[in-house]
C-alpha cells in the first residue's frame, strides 16, 4: 500500500452564504477535475432542495488530485460538512475524518456562531484550521478586521491567510498550496484491523446503500466481509472505491488515510450510521473509533396526509426518504381531528422543514402537520417512566411524580446594541444567563440555557426581528431537567381538539393559553352559530374567547328570473363547503383549519 | 327604438304561442330603464301582450327612476292598463344618491310617488338601498319612514352588493367606507322590524307589501312558475326549461325561430326549489327537504335563524341575512345523501 504522505484530508467550515460551495466548485475547477462543460454550481450541493436553500443536507466527499508547485502530485479529499445547528453530530463526524479544516470568513461578515461552532468541533477533532478570507472583491470587505477576528475570537494566527474570492476565481492556487503545506498527511498502520469511520451514507435504488468512510488503520479490499460495530450488522462488500469528481471509482483496496466508498446490497442505511467504525468480520479492531451517538430526534411533529385516502402513499413517501436519512423516525399515529397520519422525528427545525418541503415537493403531497413538540420525560408516581413524544400522550397530572424537558446550551453572536433585546428574549424564555463575551468591538457572544421548547416556538423569527436579523444561533443539547409541565387542551364548541394540545411550562401556560385562544378568533371564520373558544389545563377552563355568528350573507336581490346565476353562486358555496374538515362539531374550510394549525405561538 | 320595439312585438307572438301558456297573469317591465322606450311604445307592446292572452285582473308593473316619469305619461299608462309602478328612490338623503351616482334628487322622488298616485296608480312600490357609505341605522330608518309617510303599498329593501368593476367597487375597495357586515344586519334587521310594524308584511329576503299588494310577479319566480322574459339578458322558464337571450344583440336581429340566439341553462328542480322557498316568507316544505335539512332547520331555530310553519320551516329576518349559509349548508346535505 502506498504510503500516506501524499494524502491530504480536508473539510471547509464557513457560515451559510460564506462561500463554501463556490470554493469548493473552485478547488474541483482549479485540479482540473471538472471541465466547465460538466460543472454544475455548486457540484457538491447535488439536491435540488439544497440548492434552493443555499445549504448542504447530506455529507460528501470528493477526491481530487493537484501538482503543487513543488512538482509533486497530492491526492485531496473534500469532505464537505452539512451546515446547519442540526446536523451538529454529522458535521462533527465528517471533521473527525479529516486532518484539518479550511476556515472560511467572508471579509464583509466576519465571524458567525455558527463559523465558531463549527471551528470548535473542529479544534476539539484536533484538526488543524486554515483561515480562508473569502469575497475580498466585494466593496464591504475589510481584511484586516476579517483577520483579526479570526486571531481575536478564534485564537489562530491569521497573519498569512490566503486572500481570495471564490466567485471571481481569485487566489485560488494560493488556498491548494496551502492544504498541501499545512494539513497533515494522515497517518495508520496498514496491517492494523480495519478502523474505518463512517461519515456519510446514502441509499442508491440499484446497489443499496452506499457508505462513505475514512479508513485510519488497516487495510480495505474488495470481497472482504465487514462488521459495522454499533449496528452489529455484518455484509459482504460489492465494490470499493473513491469519490471522483464525475463519480464513484472503483478499486481493489483502500489503505490508511484514504477516503472511499464501500457498497455491499446494504438495504438499509440505518445499518450503516454515521460515526459507526467499519472493521473486518474475521479480523476485528478490539475497539471502535471514539465518539459514536446514535441520531436523536429532538423535534416531533404529527404529519397527515389532506386527502386521508393518500395515507398509504404517505408511508411509502416516508419510506422512501427514510432510505436516506437515518435520523427521520415515524410511527402511525391516528386524530379525531386529522384522522390517520403519522408521529415523525426529527434533528431539529430545519431537518423538520426539510422533510416537509420534500413531501410536497417531491411526492406531491398536501401536508398537514401538527404544531412540533420535544421529548419529554416523564416519572410516574408508581415508578413508571415514561418518554413522550406527542402532547396527546401526556399523562394526567394526578399520577405524575416529576416532568423532565429537555435544556441546550445556545450561543447567539451579535452586534453590541442587541444584547438587551436578546437576554430579553433568552429570560422570557425562560433561559438560564451563563454569561456574556466580547469577541471585539463589534460583536458579542451571548451564552443561555434554554429549554428546547422554548425554541422551537417562534424563537429564530423572535431572534431575528428583535436583532433586524443581526444575530446568529447555536445550540446544542445539554441535558433533560425537572420541569413544571403541563398539558393544555383547546376545545371547539366544548369539544378538545387533539391536535392543537401542547404542552408548556405552567408559568407560561395562562398566557399562551389566552394567545391561542384570540388567535384561533381571529382565524376561525364566523359561522352560523356561535362557536365558544376554550383552553384548558385538565378540566379547568383557562382561557375562553367566542367567535361570533355570522350576522350577514345574502343575495339580498333575486328576481327578473335569473335563478341560474343565483343557483351557481349558491353550488360554488356548497362544493368549498365539501372540502371542510371537521373539528369536532365545527366545521372549518381548509384554509381556516390550515390557519388555525399554523398557530405556533 | 321603433325597431326594437318591433322585434320585441315579434317575439311576444312566436314564444307566447309556442310556450303553450294560455293566460299571463302578470306583465313586469323592468330591468334597467324601460321608460326610455316612450309611453306610446310601452303601451303598444302592452297591448301586444294583452293579445297573448292576459288574465282580467292581471299585475301590470313597470319599473321607473323618479326623473324619467311625468304625471301626464304615467296617466296614459295608467289608462292603457299599467296597475303598479315601481319607483327606484333608493333612498332619502342626497349625500346617499350621490354615492349610488343617481341623477334624481330627494324631490324627484317624492314628486314621481305624488304623481303616481295623481295619475290614478294604487299600487305604488319603491326601491331603497341598505349598507350604503355612512348608512346608519337611524339613518336608515328615517329613509324608511319618508317611504312610509307617502303611503306606499310595497317596499323593496335591498342590501348594498359590491359588484366588481362598478364605480362604487372602485370608490370603496375591500368595503372601506361602508357599513360592515354587522352594521348592515343591524341596519336590515331595524328597517324590517319597522316595516312589519307599519304594516308592510315581509313576504321575501329584500321585498315588504301591505295584505294583498305583494308583487305577483316576483312571487311567480319564487315559487317557480313560467315566465317568458324577452330582451337582451332576459332568462325565460317554462316547460321545464330554462333559457336566456344573452347580453348583446343577439335579441334584436333577425330570427327565424322563436328560440333563435337564447341559450339553455340547467333546471334543477330540488336546489332551485329549497334556494327559492327559503327567500319566501312561505318557507319550504319539511318533505321536499334533504335527509338532514330539517335537522339543521331545526338548529336554526333553537337560534333564533328560522320558524316552524305548519308544513315544514321559514327563516326569520336574522335567518335572511344568513342564508346563504343556510341554503347551501342543505343543499350540501342533500348532496352528500344522494
Amino acid at each position: 500500500m502506498a504510503n500516506t504522505d501524499k494524502i491530504r484530508n480536508f473539510s471547509i467550515i464557513a457560515h451559510i452564504d460564506h462561500g463554501k460551495s463556490t470554493l469548493a466548485d473552485r478547488l474541483l475547477e482549479a485540479c482540473s477535475a471538472v471541465t466547465q462543460r460538466e460543472m454544475t454550481d455548486q457540484l457538491l450541493d447535488n439536491m435540488e432542495l439544497e440548492r434552493e436553500r443555499g445549504i448542504t443536507i447530506k455529507a460528501r466527499a470528493v477526491n481530487l488530485h493537484y501538482t503543487a508547485s513543488d512538482g509533486e502530485t497530492y491526492e485531496l479529499n473534500l469532505i464537505d460538512t452539512p451546515g446547519h445547528v442540526d446536523f451538529n453530530y454529522e458535521v462533527s463526524r465528517s471533521l473527525r475524518a479529516c486532518e484539518a479544516a479550511l476556515l472560511v470568513v467572508d471579509a464583509s461578515q466576519g465571524v458567525e456562531a455558527q463559523t465558531l461552532s463549527n471551528t470548535y468541533l473542529a479544534l476539539d477533532s484536533g484538526l488543524e484550521i486554515i483561515p480562508v478570507i473569502n469575497k475580498i472583491d466585494l466593496p464591504a470587505a475589510d481584511v484586516p478586521r476579517a483577520k483579526k477576528e479570526i486571531e481575536d475570537i478564534i485564537g489562530i494566527i491569521a497573519e498569512d491567510a490566503p486572500c481570495i474570492s471564490a466567485k471571481q476565481g481569485i487566489n485560488i492556487p494560493d488556498v491548494l498550496e496551502r492544504i498541501v503545506r499545512d494539513v497533515p498527511p494522515p497517518h495508520g498502520d496498514p496491517d492494523a484491523p480495519l478502523k474505518a469511520l463512517i461519515f456519510d451514507s446514502q441509499y442508491d435504488p440499484y446497489r443499496g446503500v452506499i457508505v462513505f468512510f475514512r479508513i485510519f488503520d488497516g487495510t480495505l479490499r474488495t470481497g472482504d466481509m465487514v462488521h459495522m460495530m454499533a449496528t452489529g450488522s455484518d455484509f459482504e462488500t460489492v465494490e470499493i472505491g473513491k469519490m471522483l469528481p464525475l463519480g464513484l471509482q472503483p478499486c481493489g483496496e483502500l489503505g490508511p488515510g484514504c477516503v472511499g466508498y464501500l457498497t455491499a446490497s446494504i438495504k438499509n442505511v440505518r445499518d450503516t450510521a454515521v460515526g459507526d467504525t467499519i472493521t473486518l468480520a474475521d479480523a476485528p479492531a478490539s475497539e471502535p473509533l471514539p465518539g459514536y451517538r446514535k441520531a436523536q430526534p429532538m423535534v416531533f411533529s404529527g404529519i397527515y396526509p389532506d386527502d386521508g385516502s393518500r395515507y398509504p402513499d404517505l408511508r411509502d413517501a416516508l419510506e422512501k426518504l427514510q432510505l436516506n436519512d437515518a435520523a427521520l423516525s415515524f410511527e402511525p399515529e391516528t386524530s379525531a381531528a386529522l384522522g390517520f397520519g403519522f408521529r415523525c422525528g426529527f434533528l431539529g427545525l430545519l431537518h423538520m422543514e426539510i422533510i416537509q418541503e420534500r413531501l410536497e415537493r417531491e411526492f406531491n403531497f398536501d401536508i398537514i402537520t401538527t404544531a412540533p413538540s420535544v421529548v419529554y420525560k416523564v416519572l410516574m408516581r408508581n415508578g413508571e417512566e415514561l418518554t413522550i413524544d406527542n402532547p396527546q400522550n401526556y399523562p394526567d397530572p394526578a399520577g405524575i411524580e416529576c416532568a423532565y424537558e429537555p435544556f441546550v446550551r445556545a450561543s447567539i453572536i451579535t452586534p453590541p446594541s442587541f444584547v438587551g433585546n436578546i437576554m430579553e428574549l433568552c429570560q422570557e424564555r425562560r433561559g438560564i444567563h451563563k454569561g456574556i463575551d466580547y469577541l471585539d468591538a463589534d460583536r458579542v457572544e451571548v451564552r443561555y440555557e434554554l429549554p428546547l421548547n422554548e425554541i422551537i416556538y417562534d424563537f429564530f423569527d423572535s431572534l431575528k426581528s428583535r436583532t433586524k436579523g443581526y444575530a446568529s444561533l447555536d445550540y446544542e443539547f445539554l441535558e433533560y431537567r425537572e420541569s413544571d409541565l403541563v398539558k393544555l387542551d383547546i376545545l371547539l364548541n366544548g369539544d378538545v381538539v387533539d391536535a392543537l394540545s401542547f404542552i408548556v411550562h405552567s408559568e407560561k401556560a395562562y398566557a399562551r393559553a389566552r394567545k391561542i385562544a384570540e388567535r384561533l378568533k381571529e382565524n376561525i371564520p364566523r359561522q352560523l352559530f356561535e362557536i365558544p373558544v376554550q383552553a384548558a389545563i385538565g378540566g379547568k377552563i383557562i382561557a375562553r374567547e367566542t367567535v361570533k355568528a355570522l350576522r350577514k350573507d345574502v343575495l339580498a336581490k333575486c328576481y327578473g328570473g335569473d335563478i341560474t346565476r343565483k343557483k351557481k353562486l349558491l353550488e360554488k358555496q356548497k362544493e368549498g363547503k365539501k372540502r371542510m374538515r371537521s373539528v369536532g362539531t365545527v366545521t372549518l374550510t381548509h384554509e381556516a383549519f390550515m390557519s388555525v394549525l399554523k398557530l405556533d405561538d | 327604438m321603433d325597431a326594437y320595439t318591433d322585434v320585441l312585438i315579434r317575439r311576444i307572438r312566436a314564444l307566447s304561442s309556442l310556450s303553450g301558456i294560455r293566460q299571463f297573469s302578470s306583465v313586469y317591465f323592468g330591468g334597467g330603464t324601460p321608460t326610455a322606450l316612450g309611453v306610446r311604445r310601452l303601451c303598444s307592446i302592452l297591448d301586444e301582450a294583452a293579445k297573448a292572452g292576459l288574465a282580467g285582473n292581471a299585475e301590470v308593473s313597470l319599473e321607473a327612476n323618479p326623473a324619467t316619469v311625468r304625471p301626464e305619461g304615467l296617466r296614459s299608462l295608467r289608462s292603457s292598463g299599467f296597475n303598479r309602478i315601481s319607483i327606484g328612490v333608493q333612498s332619502f338623503f342626497p349625500e346617499e344618491l350621490s354615492a349610488l351616482g343617481r341623477i334624481h334628487t330627494v324631490s324627484d322622488a317624492k314628486k314621481a310617488v305624488s304623481d303616481a298616485f295623481g295619475a290614478g296608480f294604487s299600487n305604488i312600490s319603491l326601491d331603497l338601498m341598505l349598507g350604503l357609505p355612512g348608512q346608519t341605522v337611524r339613518r336608515a330608518e328615517s329613509s324608511v319612514d319618508e317611504a312610509l309617510a307617502l303611503g306606499v303599498t310595497h317596499l323593496s329593501a335591498y342590501c348594498l352588493k359590491l359588484e366588481p368593476g362598478t364605480p362604487m367597487y372602485r370608490a370603496h375597495p375591500g368595503g372601506r367606507g361602508l357599513p360592515d357586515d354587522d352594521e348592515t344586519a343591524d341596519i336590515y334587521l331595524s328597517c324590517t322590524e319597522k316595516l312589519s310594524a307599519a304594516g308592510l308584511e315581509q313576504y321575501e329576503i329584500s321585498n315588504f307589501a301591505r295584505p294583498g299588494f305583494r308583487c305577483r310577479h316576483n312571487l311567480l319566480y319564487w315559487e317557480l312558475g313560467e315566465y317568458i322574459g324577452l330582451g337582451p339578458s332576459a332568462h325565460s322558464f317554462f316547460g321545464g326549461k330554462r333559457f336566456f337571450f344573452p347580453r348583446g344583440s343577439s335579441f334584436s336581429a333577425p330570427f327565424s325561430h322563436p328560440f333563435s340566439g337564447a341559450e339553455q341553462e340547467n333546471f334543477d328542480p330540488e336546489t332551485e326549489y329549497i334556494m327559492l322557498s327559503l327567500r319566501t316568507s312561505k318557507g319550504v316544505s319539511r318533505r321536499r327537504l334533504p335527509p338532514g335539512g330539517a335537522e339543521l332547520l331545526s338548529q336554526c331555530a333553537s337560534h333564533g335563524l328560522a320558524r316552524e310553519t305548519e308544513d315544514g320551516f321559514r327563516l326569520t329576518p336574522e335567518g335572511f341575512l344568513v342564508s346563504n349559509q343556510i341554503i347551501s349548508d342543505i343543499l350540501l346535505k342533500g348532496n352528500t345523501s344522494t
